[in-house]
């Protein structure tokens, strides 16, 4: 009986750690409710927050909310929404060009067990920048930020914009345009951190239709890295920064979670 | 485990599991359905491990142990999930038919998310796929049904479930349960609280007791204007026969219309019966300064004043709710209450002044007139603050 009650327990954890993906190291990203808006049509923004490209929705959550607002050739706007609501926002597509939306939140505390914390290190390459030590504490506690775009491109009146700078914090650039790549084309992207570019950091490239498959590289001195990006369609990239606290921050070390989602090609 | 738990109306909050502390009061929000949303921020705090997602769970849990668990699932974004941990290429897009027989051909995996059990035993559970009208924002959504039964002699049910990406909201049904809905907040993966099952329904001697006593508190001491009422019956007179005239009118007229109020047949707002049982205190005690003799005309008057205290009975009632079970012997034992707190009060005040006192040629100067008096004052006060 004890034996059939251990094996099932363990059939069970088997099974539910295979479809539950990592419980910890959660990519955050906007999805909206098109990238290709007609001129003036106003696209719904969510949040979402998994693993593989696989998120789920995040209603909008003012107290966390930094920053969240379009960018386009007519200026920056503030994304509206309601507190507690899923779609996060809206907004309106400029008449021609790419319109920039950008998300910046504050900091969320997590608790994270040592065998996690590997796990989070080696998937998203931090172990380097991670503080001294962190292997001997029975918890570690991460203060972890989001500061992620997405970029729509107005069908039909060019893609003008698309390297725009939003400002976030820790923000991925491309510099060269998405819309007008083909399957194979070479994306060279920057990763700025308080507006300079970010040397060593792991930066991954999820495909939407092909996510258990990353590309991944490092920033290179100017903070470029290059994807090859095997198929057009819809994309995510995305990189974690650690930092350090201060003493009494309440946490162990800091996360700044960063991604752009876009699709690529389909100008 | 790490969940928070609230109460749905946030009443009552209550700190569940791994909460650390409570967040600092957050803004209201507008629309109802982001309630949950805004409850769980507030409690949440600063230690939450991931956003809070828009996941649910409703589990309904049964007297008799059965239980039903309700997974509420994007099902597009379940179907990826599915394909993904079994390395399958993803499918994007489905229309409904197809997405349900795609799913229900992985009924094993996706039941596997959840896990279900009770101590450590696993449950056993049936499984079903039951669609969900859209939602208001256009999401697609299916329940997945769990249906089984606690094992004699276990309490409690406890659910793991690992498919959410974000904290999701669980929501617990407990048959019989009239107080606040519980909701937690658990992370995905980590187990959820242990479920208390429904407690088998009371006895008809512990809801007799139950409600004997809060027909009594009812009165003494929550029942401050009945109690000034009953004192103008007391110093209506200092023989008995008056007394116990007006108490048995009062009596027979509250238990009618707190029998009509309880079973729907008929009743009156509270905004137009508290005034009036506020307007019946004064006039009991201003008739007796003026007129201090029973006539046919008062014991009618204050039958119909305890028609309206019977009102007043009932919506107290309503608010502590009746059990199904024992509908009738909690009315009727309430109502025993009620008239064993009026008693008490008359015998109090003989206690106190009439036992010694109600001889003396300045009783009534300087204690029925005075009482009065004072009682008529208050009632007016209430009289008015009930109406503006």
């Amino acid at each position: 009986m004890r034996l059939a009650r251990l094996l099932s327990t363990l059939a069970l954890a088997m099974m539910s750690s295979a479809v539950g993906l990592p419980a910890f190291a959660h990519d955050f990203w906007i999805e909206p409710s098109t990238y290709r808006p007609e001129p003036l049509q106003r696209v719904t923004l969510r949040h979402r927050v998994g693993t593989h490209f696989l998120g789920d929705p995040v209603p909008r959550d003012e107290d966390l909310l930094v920053r969240f607002v379009s960018l386009s050739r007519n200026g920056e706007l503030r994304v509206p929404g309601v507190h507690g609501m899923d779609p996060a926002g809206i907004a309106q597509a400029p008449e021609s060009g790419t319109l920039v939306v950008a998300y910046e939140s504050r900091g969320s505390v997590a608790e994270l067990t040592p065998d996690k914390m590997a796990r989070y290190a080696e998937d998203e390459g931090v172990a380097s920048q991670l503080p001294a030590g962190w292997q001997g504490k029975p918890l570690l506690r991460d203060r972890f930020s989001r500061s992620v775009k997405s970029l729509l491109v107005v069908h039909g009146g060019g893609s003008a914009g698309f390297d725009r700078i939003a400002g976030l914090p820790f923000e991925l650039v491309p510099l060269a345009d998405p819309a007008a790549l083909a399957a194979g084309g070479a994306l060279p992207v920057r990763l700025l951190w308080q507006g300079k570019p970010m040397p060593g950091i792991q930066v991954a490239a999820l495909s939407r239709l092909d996510p258990s498959q990353p590309l991944v590289a490092r920033t290179d001195a100017d903070g470029r890295v290059t994807f090859t990006l095997p198929r057009t369609g819809e994309w995510l990239i995305k990189a974690v920064k650690i930092l350090p606290v201060t003493a009494g921050d309440g946490a162990d070390f800091a996360s700044v979670w960063t991604s752009l989602t876009f699709v690529a090609g389909e100008p | 485990m790490r969940s928070v738990r609230l109460a749905a109306a946030m009443r009552s909050a209550r700190s569940h599991g791994g909460m650390r502390r409570a967040a600092p009061a957050r803004r209201p929000i507008a629309p109802r359905a982001a309630l949950l949303f805004s409850a769980a921020l507030l409690l949440a705090g600063a230690a939450r491990a991931h956003e809070i997602g828009a996941g649910r769970v409703e589990v309904f849990l049964a007297r008799d142990g059965g239980f039903r668990v309700d997974l509420q699932i994007d099902p597009d974004l379940t179907l990826q999930r599915l394909e993904l941990a079994a390395g399958e290429a993803l499918t994007p897009g489905l229309a409904d038919a197809p997405l349900r027989t795609a799913l229900l051909a992985r009924r094993d995996a996706l039941r596997a998310t959840a896990t279900l059990t009770s101590g450590d035993v696993p449950l056993a559970t049936s499984f079903d796929y039951v669609p969900v009208p859209p939602a208001a924002n256009g999401r697609r959504e299916v329940v997945v049904r769990l249906e089984g039964r606690l094992p004699a002699g276990k309490p409690d049910l406890q659910l793991s479930w690992s498919l959410p990406a974000s904290r999701y909201a669980l929501v617990v049904h407990r048959e019989g349960d009239t107080g606040d809905l519980e909701t937690d907040w658990v992370e995905p993966g980590e187990p959820g609280p242990p479920l208390r099952r429904a407690s088998a329904p009371p006895s008809r001697l512990a809801v007799a007791r139950q409600y004997l006593a809060l027909g009594f508190t009812h009165i003494l001491p929550r029942g401050l204007d009945h109690v000034l009422f009953v004192l103008g019956i007391f110093f209506f007179a200092t023989r008995l026969k008056p007394v116990l005239a007006q108490v048995t009118a009062f009596t027979l007229a509250h238990s009618i219309t707190l029998g009509l109020s309880i079973y729907g047949i008929f009743s009156l707002p509270s905004s137009i019966v508290e005034p009036l049982i506020a307007l019946s205190i004064v006039y009991v005690a201003v008739e007796n300064v003026l007129h201090p003799q029973l006539t046919p005309w008062r014991v009618a008057v204050v039958f119909c004043f305890g028609l309206l205290h019977g009102l007043g009975f009932a919506g107290a009632l309503s608010s502590l709710g009746l059990p199904r079970s024992e509908f009738l012997t909690a009315l009727v034992t309430f109502n025993l209450g009620v008239e064993g707190g009026q008693l008490a009060v008359i015998a109090l005040a003989f206690l106190a002044v009439g036992s010694w006192a109600r001889r003396e040629v300045w009783y009534r100067s300087r204690v029925v007139v005075p009482a009065s008096l004072a009682i008529a004052a208050v009632g007016l006060y209430w009289t008015v603050q009930r109406t503006f």
